[in-house]
């Protein structure tokens, strides 16, 4: 780590940097970056100053539209209209960026700095194999070589980024490889010209878990070969543990927080870094320790990022700090250099002294909503409901509320064209899989992506019809009802999906889409439904001024908070999340999370929730159920099935996950989810197992070892033999 | 929706607002305000001209009057009865109108629906209707529309009902291709996951969102509307004479061409200024809506 930190208050621009003589690659000051919008000129970037050491990878956290983007836009001035740089400089090896001619900015774009961006499947042109996109960038570096010369060194760096058979794959396009390959293609092309300098935009966002791993050891691998350095952004902070070596923390375009990844993590400074490691389930590190709160509620940050149109008079951060004061409304406070443990820390506030009393908190009073009081005592008379008796309405004993037995679903591929010809493929999307819900409990349902979670949901709300196996809802078969049937029980099954901007309807207004349910359902008159309206938005934590509004003027955690209450208007027992936090900034995340747990106890619902998001399965569920290629692989409690993990899958799928402290031990899966129209014979699992006994993976399909605690683990490695292997070579 | 009256007084600001921002991107759209603004002027036309000018006076034929070149008395000129060509291309305006909006009437009023269902209900029901719009649309439209017309007989009402019918199979498609990309929102899958029967979904889930290319479909057919009906009323096969048809005017100027152009020249501006205006708006209205472009209605509401 560099002792020299550019102090703002010095004003130095120019060489008086590199006359310092410190090793700073990259040195940004004072930079400022405006979009003018029609509803005023928005400064996404404002003063931000940061500089890179050779071979540092420096992290740029923080939730969306903190100016991260921005920032890295800034800084390789690929900035469009209408934004616009306003200030500062960006000093690259001496020269100011922001100052070059077009060549000369074409130049430092090319060979000395590469980007990676989130989305490698439109970072890469479709309709151009990968290895011409390879081969360009090659050329571009060194415009001498031959056309021979070219295609072996694109062919060289497609293999150095981890691209089996690179040299036959040349020829392919990108719809051919996996979204995992295809970010290591984008690497490769960055990597092309051999930059000093590499900015990595959310590069592993779009992916799963487990490719994440991949490509986060490929980009430190890298670095450590080419000596790069890093400007690596990303809103996750269990990516920065892993990957940083120093971190900045930025909040409505400003830094608020920078230094050592560790320190950071164990000690935050700034209340917004506290926050931010608080809301996040998946990370133990120190600062979340301590009280406040229900034991099972994440510790929140209140409400959302500031507008940013015109100026602050203030701490940018004051309306959602526990800790602000009369002196934090005066100006924002500028990066002050503190000194801890010997590691520098520069810290934007004018509080962080006193950073161990600010605390946040998580208060909820237990309520109900006013009429399932009504409709429970209802329920319990004589009075019989059309649907079905509402909780506690005489269920027999301690059968779960819904239950799936094996449940299959599938995909014919092609058309009536392809199936007279006999070449439409199944698609084995969810292939015989068990569940069962109690009253009041949470089940998890992980896995990677494409390996039919939402599927399983789907089929269990007969949104898809099932190919086989039963549905069973209190005690009643629901698979095969008629449609007048099924709009009954959807009363009381109900499902939030991922997106909220995409499951209200952009044409209704909010009031409009809480009361259409209960509408629909016939369950109270037109006064009625207003007046509960009211309260379930008031119960999801809005207020009555949102029931005006349309979804598209709301953030995307309150659009959850809506998806949320329209499915509690019909009064249902079980809701199905289907990843409902995956789109949502952590803050948020951790907003929903503890409303989602208020609900289960206030209403006594039950939840299947989906995510691939292993942290918060942990955190929210009872039971969990570990799916892989529309196959349960381990079910059982949260506790029994994380702690210690049995199943190779599952304890590979734990390992992935960034931010733990426990690295060295670490499993990476190779490869990716196999197309589930052609499974793997005998354990699905086996080509990616990295406990592979041998042949009776690959011919046999393991049972279900099920010692009678409901601690299923479908692995021929029994419980006993896995537990002795994992003792075994701890010894 | 009847019960939500109570809160119709939020809603109606809210709305206003929302067309507020509507009006404030067409206005910086310059093909949408162009085009707009020959359209008015043209209802402006249909509507007054009737009141100034009778049709009995525009048919009465004066044949002393005949191939009057433009003048004071008549700026247009005068066509081969002596009628004012001024008058009648004037009058022409709103049948072209009545035309163009009713041809487009029937042919999304069919269209729209049948799209809509082939791309929310996908499979057989998809393949079905769309191959049936498909043979439609496999021959040239003014071919089906002159053949239609020439069966059931040609006068004005059975050419628009005619094109009417040519024009389905385009609505259907536009609507089809939007109805399966917001068929896959989810809150069309949060409906039905309420329980919602298929029509509510169709009708007012699914269709209310794919509302922004059939606006740019309409207003795009209604000039190939107007065009077609002028070829067709060229042909005989539309309004009858004396009818102030543009067509109608073209097809016997087509004689006197090199005696009297201006009998030709001025409804074929008339139908050029129409079809214009009519493609600008659809064009801007296009740019205004397309949830890509960067405007502001596109980007925060669709």
């Amino acid at each position: 780590m560099s002792s020299h930190s550019t102090p703002p208050t010095d004003g130095e621009l120019g060489s008086s940097a590199a006359a310092d003589g410190d090793d700073h690659l990259l040195t940004v000051h004072g930079l400022e970056t405006v979009f003018r919008t029609e509803e005023g000129t928005v400064t996404a970037v404002d003063d931000v100053d940061l500089h890179l050491d050779q071979g540092e990878i420096v992290g740029l956290v923080g939730e969306s539209g903190a100016g991260k983007s921005a920032t890295a836009e800034s800084i390789l001035r690929l900035i469009e209209s209408p934004g616009e740089i306003a200030g500062g400089t960006v000093e690259y090896d001496g020269r100011d960026v922001l100052e070059m001619d077009e060549s000369r900015l074409r130049e430092f774009r090319g060979t000395d700095a590469g980007m990676v961006f989130q989305d490698p499947t439109g970072t890469l042109n479709p309709t151009m194999t990968v290895g011409r996109q390879v081969a360009e960038a090659v050329r571009s570096t060194d415009p001498s070589l031959s056309g021979a010369e070219v295609r072996e060194r694109s062919v060289a760096i497609m293999e150095r980024v981890g691209i089996p058979n690179a040299g036959s794959r040349y020829d392919e396009y990108p719809h051919q490889f996996s979204g995992g390959q295809k970010q290591r293609i984008v690497f490769g092309i960055a990597i092309a010209s051999e930059p000093d300098l590499l900015v990595a935009d959310e590069p592993t966002t779009a992916l799963d878990v487990t490719i994440q791993a991949q490509i986060l050891d490929l980009l430190v691998e890298l670095r450590d070969e080419f000596g790069m350095s890093v400007l690596f952004i990303t809103h996750d902070l269990g990516v920065v543990r892993e990957v940083c070596d120093r971190v900045l923390v930025m909040y409505a375009g400003s830094v608020v927080e920078s230094g050592a990844v560790e320190s950071m993590f164990a000690e935050p400074r700034h209340p917004y870094t506290k926050g931010l490691l608080a809301s996040n389930p998946g990370l133990d590190a120190e600062a979340v320790e301590g009280q406040g709160g229900a034991p099972d509620r994440l510790r929140v940050i209140e409400g959302s990022m500031p507008d940013l149109t015109g100026a602050f008079s203030g701490c940018k951060y004051a309306d959602r700090c526990p800790g602000a004061t009369e002196d934090c409304r005066r100006a924002h406070p500028g990066l002050e250099r503190v000194d801890l443990d010997g590691t520098d820390r520069e810290v934007a506030c004018y509080r962080h002294e006193a950073i161990d009393d600010i605390e946040y908190t998580y208060d909820h009073e237990p309520r109900t909503l006013s009429w399932r009081a009504e409709d429970e005592r209802a329920g319990a008379s004589a009075e019989a409901t059309p649907g079905v008796p509402d909780a506690g309405g005489g269920r027999a004993g301690d059968d779960p509320v819904l239950s799936a037995t094996g449940l299959k679903k599938h995909f014919e591929t092609g058309n009536l064209l392809d199936d007279l010809l006999g070449r439409g493929e199944t698609v084995r999307a969810v292939d015989g899989i068990d569940l069962g819900i109690d009253a009041g409990e949470t089940l998890g349902l992980v896995g990677e992506s494409g390996c039919g979670k939402s599927t399983a949901a789907r089929a269990i709300l007969q949104l898809h019809e099932p190919t086989d196996g039963t549905v069973v809802y209190q005690g009643r078969e629901i698979t095969g009802s008629t449609k007048a049937e099924l709009r009954e029980i959807r009363r009381d099954l109900q499902v939030v999906f991922q997106n909220p901007q995409s499951s209200l309807n952009p044409r209704r207004t909010v009031g409009q889409i809480v009361r259409r349910p209960m509408k629909l359902h016939g369950l109270a008159d037109a006064d009625e439904r207003r007046e509960r309206a009211r309260e379930l938005i008031t119960e999801v934590g809005l207020d009555e001024r949102h029931l005006d509004r349309r979804p598209g003027d709301l953030s995307g955690g309150q659009q959850q908070r809506v998806a949320v209450a329209r499915a509690l208007a019909v009064n249902p027992e079980v809701i199905v999340l289907d990843e409902p936090v995956s789109g949502l900034d952590v803050s948020i995340q951790a907003q929903i999370l503890n409303l989602l747990s208020d609900l289960q106890e206030d209403l006594g619902l039950s939840y299947l929730f989906i995510s691939h998001n292993l942290s918060v399965i942990e955190h929210i569920c009872d039971r969990v159920a570990v799916m892989y290629l529309g196959e349960l692989v381990e079910r059982g409690t949260t506790a029994e099935v994380f702690d210690p993990p049995f199943n190779p899958y599952t304890e590979a799928l734990l390992s992935a996950i960034p931010g733990r402290v426990e690295t060295e031990d670490r499993i990476v899966l190779e490869g990716d989810v196999p197309d589930p129209s052609n499974v793997p014979s005998g354990c699905r699992f086996h080509p990616r197992c990295p406990h592979k006994i041998g042949d009776v993976c690959e011919t046999e399909k393991p049972a279900v070892h099920d010692p009678g605690d409901g601690h299923g683990i479908k692995c021929h490695l029994l419980r006993e033999e896995y537990r002795d292997r994992v003792d075994w070579e701890e010894i | 929706m009847a019960a939500e009256t109570g809160t119709a007084r939020f809603v109606d600001e809210y709305q206003r607002e929302r067309l507020r921002r509507l009006a404030r991107a067409i206005r910086h759209n310059t093909k949408a305000v162009v085009g707009l603004g020959i359209i008015l002027g043209l209802v402006v036309l249909a509507v007054a001209s009737p009141m100034l000018i009778s049709e009995e006076a525009a048919n009465q034929m004066n044949v002393q009057d005949r191939f009057a070149s433009p003048s004071a008395e008549h700026p247009f000129g005068t066509d081969n009865f002596g009628r004012d060509m001024l008058s009648r291309t004037l009058l022409g305006v709103r049948i072209s109108l009545y035309v163009g909006l009713v041809s487009v009437a029937i042919a999304s009023a069919v269209g729209v629906p049948l799209g809509g269902l082939a791309g929310y209900a996908g499979g057989a029901v998809d393949d079905a209707v769309m191959r049936t719009m498909d043979v439609l649309m496999s021959f040239p439209p003014i071919l089906v529309a002159m053949t239609i017309t020439a069966v059931i007989g040609p006068t004005l009402n059975n050419a628009i009902l005619a094109l009417g019918l040519v024009y389905i199979p385009y609505f259907a498609r536009v609507t089809r291709s939007e109805a399966i990309s917001v068929s896959q929102e989810e809150f069309v899958e949060a409906a039905q996951a309420l329980g919602e029967r298929d029509s509510y979904v169709l009708f007012r889930e699914v269709l209310p969102n794919a509302a922004a290319p059939i606006i740019v479909q309409a207003s795009i057919s209604i000039s190939f509307a107007i065009l077609a009906a002028a070829g067709l009323s060229f042909l005989g096969l539309g309004a009858q004479p004396p009818t102030p048809s543009w067509g109608l005017m073209l097809q016997q100027a087509k004689q006197y061409l090199t005696q009297a152009p201006w009998m030709a020249i001025f409804p074929g501006l008339g139908i050029a200024v129409t079809v214009l205006g009519f493609n600008l708006f659809g064009d801007g209205i296009r740019d205004v809506l397309d949830p890509d472009a960067s405007t502001e209605f596109g980007v925060t509401d669709e």
